[in-house]
């Protein structure tokens, strides 16, 4: 019944930033990070579901796939991920399990808010972890998703990237861009003037939009020392509250989107890849078990996906809580045993070569975040 | 105490089994602090705190002079309660479950590789063609709309797009260049063509965003019925039902 | 309140409303004019073709309206249509083309927008439009499959339309209980773990939480009330049993399209929320609702909300309280809320960035172009690139896009990008070029007197579509 149509998938979005200043930034590596938001709460048990936990049977019977790829005896994978599966087979890729940001509320728009703030308190601060993460780098000069997102607003604006597809019109024209750029203020003023500046570089690159393209497009965009070093691309849908799916349907064609996503991205960013590190982030896992519309509510814990060259060897890692009834979140929930931000905190460490305790400090206000750079990409 | 009469024997082998159920006792509740599992903290050595020491020391500490042993527990307990404890614990947060899948059953394959080991590619043909990328709407009344078209070359049975050609147009990407870079196609000596191809579901208009081309494989056509009367068909299969794309191709 | 301003002129109309067309009076006075508005009846006209020469405004043809139950027969009958082409033996591609001709036969969306911005453009009542999109954006409802998106224009003229002359516990029951929202939102699936249903056939049952959540989260009291896990859960379990799927051809018994409540799914018992006890069966849901919608959060929440759509972020506490002021004296009456807002808003000297529907709305009214496809044009072909799904899609501002149940922001921060500025001068300069305004750049200056110095940002440019793209484009257009 109602089975979605993934064409009209045109919700995605994407985003770059941080474009590094001559003569400010050239000590600090050059790595690439790409955020991939997986909007709506992605089923981690699911994705990768623990196929060693005796308890996994019991609690989800209905909802794990018949025939998960076998990751090691504990740990498998979703078959719809196969290209991510081929990351990881040749070292570059690694999962993180039983992970949240320390956000148990289960309302999507605070946990939303709350994984690009990179903060314990929704709607607390106007910036983004990754803005904030390119002040301290010092990459937070000028930049290239209708939106620009939260996560990446820091001390400057970022353009943003979504192409328009509007029949029979005509891009900006340079003067006019220049003239509305002066008669504004602040934000407007440099949103004009970045069209005046596209407009001025001739440049008519591809203009492709869904959400392949765009993350073929995004990883192109950055290639070479002079690209952006950050991106986030937006797949929205993932709040399956009803006819989730198991072996095909609504969450594993997100997987199957997601791991072409991946794919592109990793075509996109050719030689760059090396340097590149891509980070799913979900504001929450789903509940452990099915409910009366075969989806899942609102949950805690939830899986976290990274891909690219940085990594260093295809692993998962979790501290495990188990799923049996005591070990549960509220008694429903897979429980999550690292802040996730964490990850997020590895994967600036990674590519920008930023001091751990600054970024805990100064990019998530958490000075003692844990550091898990080491366990990730060592 | 003047009144207690120990062997002094007993008494230290006693307290070295004491000692021992206390370092054992302190590596689990370290342990226990972190992503490696040791079971109950009882101070009894078992397989259960072997494996998990045995994980911790060689995913964390990774120093091999320590042992997952019994018998190295009291300089385990020393390492984990001396000045690296910190750091242990926060690295010892996370389990490291190794991935075992086989990195050659996982070899990235090209958008466009086909193997032509069973085509008898006709090396010898060189020659110009015709194509153009055709969507069928109804076969009633042979109704088609078309998505690209433009001149193919052959050289050496390798068949090239030549997006100079005056008539050039495809949708997608406008310019062409996936079909010019990206296709992988080959004549045999029948005339039929094989390999792999992007293609275009859109024509873009002026104003519009383009759209990355799909891929597809090549297959000829020939079912009683879904004969096309000029040129040759091909099917390219997209694996969506939906949409029937054909690739033709007038010599 | 006695107003400082006292003209409901081009800013005013802009402000309150969609703006003037051409030919409106500028010079009435503010509060006579706000009454009238107010008080009138949905206006539906629309154009009659983007292609016809000369502009034909007409009545919106009644045989593309439909009531909610010719909605469901229409999608019942799209089922069946379905169904009977899945059963034949045609082949694959003409089983593609019938079933789209089904859609295009039986869907209702298309035109539905078609509609919905119509109005929007040569409605005479543009203050109770632009409120009930408000409402719209507030109690969203997005495409989330058939039964939804064809049920949402609906909504839109039922439970947001048709209620802005009632109390807003009547617009959050009328709305909790729409099928559209039912849909949206999940609650079709909802079933009593301990229903008649689960008891009888041992069928899958159980608590989808969606809308319960949303109705607390969102629609009413917000996060602010602290609610726990238990009150989401009380709420669902309340409206557990509300929601119907048209996949059934019979109405299930004691059911219909106006009031959606199967008893065999409700959960039986009593249930909490916040604190108070509901009784099981039907009313209890409309027991919740006017107890959501007189809760003190609720009243915080969105008075808060209507002040930063009307008079903008920089709205004050003064002026807020005021808003609630006239809630609680009201006992929630929407239109006196609506009134003295609308008012606050008036004499308030904070702007507010205006987001891309309100903007392209206001130009194609002010401008007097001619944007969107009329009752006669083809919107899946020709000229479909001024289809009202395009256009709003293409800015990023459409109630049927797919999106989530927070609603669009009402933030200036999220509407500014080079992005969406991009398709602002894209589309001024195609209405400029394409859409034939009855008022030039120079034009609208003088009649609508904006100010000198948007004049003569305006005179900068070098031709018809230079000076309209600036205009559309300049501070004083994209902010009132």
């Amino acid at each position: 019944m109602q089975r979605r149509q993934f064409l009209g998938l045109g919700a995605a979005t994407a985003a770059l930033a941080g474009i590094p200043i001559h003569g400010y930034t050239r000590d600090l590596p050059a790595g690439k990070v790409v955020l991939i938001i997986l909007e709506g709460g992605m089923d981690g048990l699911t994705a990768v579901p623990p196929v060693g936990d005796p308890s996994l049977l019991q609690q989800r019977r209905s909802l794990v796939a018949t025939n998960p790829l076998k990751l090691n005896p504990f740990f498998g994978l979703h078959p719809r991920l196969s290209e991510f599966a081929g990351m990881l087979a040749l070292g570059e890729a690694a999962i993180v399990h039983a992970t949240s940001i320390p956000y148990v509320r289960r309302s999507h728009f605070e946990g939303q808010n709350l994984v690009e703030s990179g903060i314990r308190q929704p709607f607390a601060i106007k910036t983004g972890w990754l803005g904030r993460a390119l002040d301290e780098a010092r990459l937070s000069g000028r930049a290239l998703a209708v939106d620009t997102p939260l996560v990446i607003r820091g001390a400057k604006a970022y353009d943003n990237f979504y192409p328009s597809s509007i029949q029979h019109s005509s891009a900006p024209d340079s003067r006019l861009m220049g003239l509305l750029s002066t008669s504004h203020e602040a934000a407007a003023t440099d949103a004009f003037h970045k069209l005046k500046r596209i407009a001025d570089s001739g440049d008519r690159g591809p203009r492709v939009r869904d959400p392949e393209g765009l993350a073929f497009s995004t990883g192109r965009a950055m290639r070479g020392p002079e690209g952006p070093s950050v991106a986030v691309i937006r797949i929205p849908e993932f709040d399956t509250h009803a006819n989730q799916g198991v072996d095909d349907g609504l969450h594993p064609e997100l997987l199957a989107l997601l791991d072409r996503v991946l794919n592109s991205l990793k075509t996109g960013l050719g030689p760059e890849w090396k340097n590149a590190v891509a980070v799913t982030a979900t504001e929450f896992g789903r509940t452990i078990q099915e409910n009366g519309s075969r989806g899942t509510e609102h949950g805690y814990g939830s899986v976290g996906l990274l891909a690219g060259g940085l990594l260093g060897g295809g692993k998962v890692l979790a501290n495990w809580p188990g799923l049996r009834e005591k070990d549960l979140y509220d008694g429903r929930d897979l429980q999550s045993t690292l802040d996730y931000r964490s990850v997020f905190a590895a994967c600036v460490e990674a590519a920008f070569g930023l001091d751990h305790d600054l970024i805990a400090e100064r990019v998530f206000m958490e000075p003692k975040l844990a550091r898990t750079h080491d366990r990730i990409f060592g | 105490m003047n009144n207690l009469r120990l062997s002094p024997v007993i008494l230290a082998v006693s307290l070295a089994v004491g000692a021992a159920q206390a370092d054992t006792r302190c590596v689990q509740e370290f342990l226990s602090r972190t992503a490696f599992d040791p079971g109950p903290v009882d101070g009894l050595w078992g397989r259960k705190t072997e494996g998990a020491l045995k994980g911790f020391l060689d995913q964390v500490v990774g120093d091999p002079s320590y042992r997952a042993e019994k018998s190295a527990t009291a300089e385990i307990c020393r390492l984990m309660s001396g000045p690296r404890s910190e750091e242990l614990l926060s690295a010892a947060s996370l389990r490291d479950y190794y991935v075992t899948l086989d990195p050659d059953s996982y070899v990235a394959a090209s958008t466009t590789a086909f193997d032509f080991s069973g085509v008898d590619v006709d090396t010898g043909y060189s020659g110009i063609c015709r194509f153009q990328i055709v969507r069928i709407l109804t076969l009633e009344n042979n109704a088609f709309d078309w998505l690209s078209r433009g001149t193919v070359e052959i050289e050496s049975g390798t068949l090239k797009f030549d997006k100079n050609s005056h008539e050039w147009r495809t949708g997608g990407l406008s310019d062409g260049t996936f079909l010019a870079k990206d296709a992988n196609l080959k004549i045999d000596r029948n005339g039929m063509v094989h390999g792999r191809m992007p293609y275009f579901n859109y024509v873009v208009g002026p104003g519009e965003a383009a759209r990355l081309p799909r891929y597809a494989e090549l297959s000829y056509k020939h079912e009683p019925g879904e004969e096309y009367p000029d040129g040759t068909s091909y099917f390219l299969d997209t694996g969506s039902p939906s949409q029937i794309p054909f690739f033709r191709l007038d010599c | 309140m006695k107003s400082g301003v006292t003209a409901a002129d081009a800013r005013i109309q802009r402000k309150l409303g969609l703006g003037p067309r051409p030919n409106d009076p500028l010079d009435l006075d503010l509060e006579t004019w706000l009454d009238m508005q107010l008080d009138a009846e949905p206006d539906w006209r629309a154009l009659n073709s983007v292609t016809d020469m000369s502009e034909q405004i007409v009545p919106w043809p009644g045989e593309l309206s439909w009531s909610r139950e010719e909605r469901v027969a229409r999608l019942q009958k799209l089922r069946r249509g379905r169904e009977e082409l899945d059963a034949s033996n045609l082949p694959e591609h003409e089983r593609g083309k019938q079933a789209r001709m089904l859609d295009r036969q039986y869907q209702c969306k298309d035109m539905d927008q078609q509609k919905f911005a119509n109005g929007c453009i040569y409605g005479r009542d543009q203050v109770n439009r632009r409120l009930a999109n408000f409402w719209f954006n507030h109690f969203t409802v997005a495409d989330n499959g058939h039964l939804t998106v064809n049920m949402m224009m609906n909504h839109y003229e039922d439970a947001v339309f048709g209620m802005l002359k009632e109390s807003f516990g009547d617009m959050l029951y009328a709305s909790t209980t729409h099928l559209a929202m039912l849909s949206y939102l999940d609650n079709i699936d909802n079933r009593g773990e301990n229903s008649k249903h689960a008891r009888e056939c041992g069928c899958f049952s159980g608590i989808n939480d969606n809308l319960g959540r949303e109705l607390l989260e969102l629609h009413s009291v917000s996060p602010a009330r602290n609610y726990v896990e238990d009150d989401v859960g009380g709420a669902a379990r309340i409206l557990a049993g509300w929601g119907w799927t048209y996949d059934d051809m019979q109405f299930p018994r004691g059911a219909s399209v106006r009031e959606p409540y199967v008893p065999y799914f409700a959960e039986p018992g009593s249930k909490t929320v916040l604190g108070k006890n509901y009784p099981h069966g039907k009313d209890a849901l409309r027991l919740l609702t006017d107890n959501l919608a007189a809760d003190a959060s609720t009243l915080d929440h969105l008075s808060d909300k209507l002040a930063v759509h009307f008079i903008g972020e920089g709205r004050s506490g003064t002026e807020v309280m005021r808003i609630r002021q006239a809630w609680v004296e009201s006992g929630g009456d929407l239109r006196r809320i609506h009134r003295t807002a609308l008012l606050e808003a008036a004499n308030s000297g904070e702007k507010k960035f205006l987001t891309p529907m309100l903007w392209i709305f206001q130009l194609s009214r002010m401008s007097g172009a001619m944007v969107f496809q009329g009752t006669t044009d083809d919107v899946r072909s020709e000229n479909y690139w001024q289809a009202a799904r395009i256009i709003l899609g293409e800015l990023a501002h459409n109630f049927w896009l797919r999106r989530q149940p927070n609603g669009y922001s009402d933030l200036k921060a999220d509407w500014i990008s080079n992005e969406h500025f991009d398709r602002r001068v894209r589309y001024a300069g195609f209405i400029a070029d394409r859409c034939r305004p009855q008022l030039q750049a120079d034009e609208m200056i003088r009649k609508y007197g904006f100010s000198d110095s948007t004049a003569s940002l305006v005179a900068q440019g070098r031709n018809r579509t230079e000076k309209f793209i600036l205009l559309a484009c300049s501070p004083e257009f994209m902010e009132v």
